[in-house]
């Protein structure tokens, strides 16, 4: 049982009390109002994670201004918490009301990345509440769960009721109405909720579906179980980002969060059609909010929450149409309050010189580029439309404004990827370094130092890259070593990501109903906070695999003929598969495809999904 | 223009830090639109001083900041503007003009507590004496400091940071005691090494609360 009193003791026992606390700024209490529906918003990582997530956000704000709901948050005890939960025998509770998570009427996971599942089973685990979707009655909430790894959901069918696939806003509310109206007319029971909730355009019951596999694990057919229901799933999208909901304030943490600022969304989408990206690929067509939305909705955020920094988000902030003058305005509007401007995900060489002279006088703060390969022709591969001029070029020009601490980030293990082009990704480092010492004298300034990190590729559902074969553990480990005994600069930093975690994570990105059961059995062998380096056990889900002789390279290693069914096919992302086998195509010529801007290259999201041109110029 | 400020901070915001506490000041006077007066230099921050921290999970009723504004400011508004945008477990009791050149910390003189003893005492008789005894002899206090894996032990006698307790009768078996301890160029003693020193006093205290009250400045 959970109550105060209860709580309030582990409270004084846990590092961190406040990430369990809530009654931050504009959070919602309604505990004495009248609500016909409790949702719940459950993130599965620590408070200081899920707070920086801008989804979180949106839907926290969008539901709790509707009068006859009441959403709230739970995030993903830490150890400590949870072991304190455990021996007191306290379920996990939501941070505004303190109930436990059993009590509420709908719980929505969000699914950012693969690495979070077992979090999941964790969590509803600690509620008392069945982690299988056959064990739970009416008398539990309903689990549903959304975001970009709903792209691929068979990995988590039995734990889910129902996915959101697709964007959240619009599609979440019609559910809880749904709910509503059938508890209203006493008229609920979980079965007619799923079946009325499938016919609902982005919404996918995994009850409602069989998958046959042959001998040797490749799926046969799938086969639909009940009348009525529909093949494919066509993923949700919102047509008019201007007129979509944005919230006008948004909570503020008392405790550090890793992104604690006003965020404002300027776009979604991304035209730059890089092959490796799903982001790129799933959250097409490239919507814009114009540049007065963004002003008024920042503005009032500020207002609101009196941060002291804004961030622009998107997946390319440099291609959004007008970029400078909005930075420009932005800087003028809030620089004589100290209120920083931030602007990740921004190519530098987007900008113009006007606007970098403007930014250097604010704050220097490091430069970060993402070349992703190390050779013009892994970036040609990958259609990463950037080369080695560009980039060079355009740091000569900030060093020589007074910039000398760069970031770069790579990948390894692309898509016929040799050796040289692992060494490229040093080359180019000490390219750098050259350029930067290369000036005359009096031109060097300041403490140069240059950061590279290095990430292990995983191939995803919905990109042109979803067919190949991903690089095994020894294989990337052979080039995290050649670049560690490369890079030997006591100016360079090389950092790399381990490549066990990125193995797991391809058999969740593109794995199949059977590896369901191999989640189960890791998180019951102790497996959760996969993300974490101190938290992850690798040995744990080997042996998971291996009891359950499931084969994990089958996920991984194994290249897929453009034929096989493929767990996800049966989701219409709207970019069709036709465009991504051409662009394998390309890639294998080594041939780029522009960015959407200039060319319409047909992948089918303007026919399909939304009518008409996605993109103003190209008529 | 220096002003100083009040604040209580209560429930479910007792267990937010002191770095928290100064976060959500800043934020709420950039709510409030009130003019702060920012340091200079490359990250410029607010002018914020403090009397005395406090520890997580200790509720409030009378803290002090001192913070600089710009001339321009109204003072007697500052406080319901504050409010205004401030959450609800926080709240600021009083706005007052600082004409001192010392700082609150170096004026504080008196930290007001009460703890408030949940558990039924059997004979509340007793408790004057053992007061009594607290004041009569040494109370040695040891502090063990963890500085990068070295430990450091500091023995004090804890009488000297308390100048009286008094005792609140609740009802027939319940008591609050109300402390005044006393701030120095020393340090002060912590109250939950002085519950430590009245349990070895044979005090029956097992289950209490503690609240800070208010501070106390010299003029």
């Amino acid at each position: 049982m959970n109550n105060t009193e209860s709580i309030e003791k582990i409270l004084k026992k846990v590092e961190k009390p406040a990430r369990y606390t809530g009654g931050e700024l504009n959070s919602y209490n309604k505990n004495n109002e009248k609500i016909e529906h409790r949702f719940l918003f459950a993130f599965p990582d620590v408070y200081e994670i899920g707070m920086s997530h801008l989804g979180m956000h949106i839907l926290y704000n969008m539901l709790n201004e509707e009068k006859n709901i009441w959403c709230e948050r739970v995030f993903a005890p830490w150890t400590d918490m949870e072991e304190e939960l455990r021996s007191n025998n306290i379920d996990l509770f939501s941070i505004e009301s303190w109930n436990s998570i059993k009590e509420f009427d709908m719980i929505g996971f969000t699914l950012q990345y693969e690495m979070s599942f077992t979090n999941i089973l964790n969590m509803l685990d600690l509620g008392d509440v069945p982690i299988k979707s056959k064990d739970r009655d009416e008398k539990y909430p309903l689990v549903i769960a959304g975001g970009p790894c709903s792209f691929n959901p068979e990995p988590l069918h039995e734990f889910i009721d129902l996915f959101v696939i697709g964007e959240g806003e619009e599609v979440t509310l019609e559910l809880i109405n749904l709910m509503i109206n059938l508890k209203k007319e006493k008229n609920y029971t979980k079965e007619k909720f799923l079946l009325e909730a499938s016919k609902i355009e982005g919404i996918y019951v995994p009850e409602f579906y069989d998958v046959e596999y042959d001998g040797e694990g490749f799926i046969k057919n799938r086969k639909i179980l009940k009348d009525g229901i529909k093949t494919t799933v066509k993923k949700r999208v919102i047509k008019d980002l201007n007129n979509s909901y944005y919230p006008e304030k948004t909570l503020v943490p008392y405790i550090e969060t890793v992104h604690d600022r006003v965020i404002v969304e300027i776009f979604r989408g991304c035209t730059r059609g890089c092959r490796f990206c799903q982001a790129g690929m799933i959250y097409r067509p490239v919507r814009e909010k114009s540049k007065e939305t963004i002003l008024e909705q920042i503005e009032k955020l500020i207002k609101n929450t009196g941060h002291e920094e804004i961030s622009l988000s998107s997946l390319s902030s440099g291609d959004y149409s007008e970029i400078d003058s909005l930075i420009m305005e932005l800087l003028d509007r809030y620089e004589k309050e100290n209120i920083n401007v931030s602007l990740p995900s921004l190519r530098m060489d987007s900008l113009s010189d006007e606007l970098i002279n403007r930014i250097q006088n604010v704050r220097k703060s490091s430069i970060t580029f993402a070349p992703e390969a190390g050779t013009q022709r892994m970036r040609d591969i990958i259609n990463k439309n950037i080369n080695e001029e560009e980039i060079t070029g355009k740091l000569k020009e900030l060093f020589d404004l007074g910039w000398s601490s760069v970031k770069l980030y790579f990948m390894i293990g692309l898509p016929e990827e040799k050796m040289e082009d692992v060494m490229g990704i040093k080359d180019l480092a000490y390219k750098i370094k050259d350029i930067f010492f290369g000036r005359p004298k009096e031109k060097i300034k300041g403490n140069f130092k240059l950061t590279t990190s290095v990430s292990c590729f995983v191939p995803k559902a919905f990109t042109p890259f979803q067919w190949e074969s991903q690089n095994t553990i020894e294989e990337f480990y052979d080039k995290i070593n050649l670049l560690k005994n490369n890079i030997r600069d006591k100016k360079i930093t090389y950092n790399y990501h381990e490549p066990e975690r990125s193995y797991l994570e391809g058999v969740f990105a593109r794995g199949d109903r059977k590896v369901s059961k191999v989640l189960e059995k890791a998180w019951t062998l102790g497996c959760k906070f996969d993300g974490w380096d101190d938290k992850f056990k690798f040995d744990y889900w080997m042996q998971a695999f291996s009891e359950l002789e499931v084969d994990p390279d089958f996920y991984t290693n194994r290249e897929r003929n453009v034929k096989e069914l493929l767990p996800w096919d049966f989701i219409d992302s709207g970019v069709k598969k036709e465009f991504l086998i051409k662009e394998r195509e390309n890639s294998t010529k080594q041939k780029t495809t522009a960015d959407c801007r200039t060319t319409c290259y047909k992948c089918g999201v303007n026919s399909g999904i939304m009518e008409g041109p996605c993109y103003e110029s190209n008529n | 223009m220096k002003v100083i400020i009040k604040y209580k901070k209560v429930n479910r915001l007792k267990y937010i830090s002191h770095l928290d506490t100064i976060r959500l000041l800043q934020r709420a006077l950039r709510r409030a639109e009130i003019k702060v007066i920012y340091s200079e230099g490359y990250n410029p921050h607010p002018k914020f001083s403090f009397a005395m921290p406090l520890s997580l999970g200790i509720e409030t009723y009378g803290d002090y900041i001192e913070i600089e504004v710009d001339d321009s400011e109204e003072y007697q508004s500052i406080k319901d503007r504050l409010n205004q945008v401030l959450p609800k477990d926080f709240e600021v009791v009083i706005v007052e003009k600082s004409n001192y050149d010392k700082t609150l910390s170096a004026r504080l003189k008196n930290v007001i507590y009460t703890i408030d003893i949940k558990n039924e005492i059997d004979d509340t008789s007793k408790v004057a004496n053992i007061i009594e005894n607290f004041f009569k002899e040494e109370q040695i206090v040891e502090r063990i400091k963890k500085k990068k894996r070295k430990k450091k032990v500091k023995k004090f006698d804890s009488r000297k940071f308390i100048e009286k307790i008094e005792i609140i009768k609740k009802d027939n078996n319940r008591i609050k005691l109300k402390i005044y301890g006393i701030f120095s160029n020393e340090g002060t003693v912590k109250m939950e090494e002085l519950v430590e020193v009245l349990k070895k006093l044979t005090l029956d205290i097992k289950n209490y609360k503690i609240i800070r009250e208010d501070m106390i400045f010299e003029e």
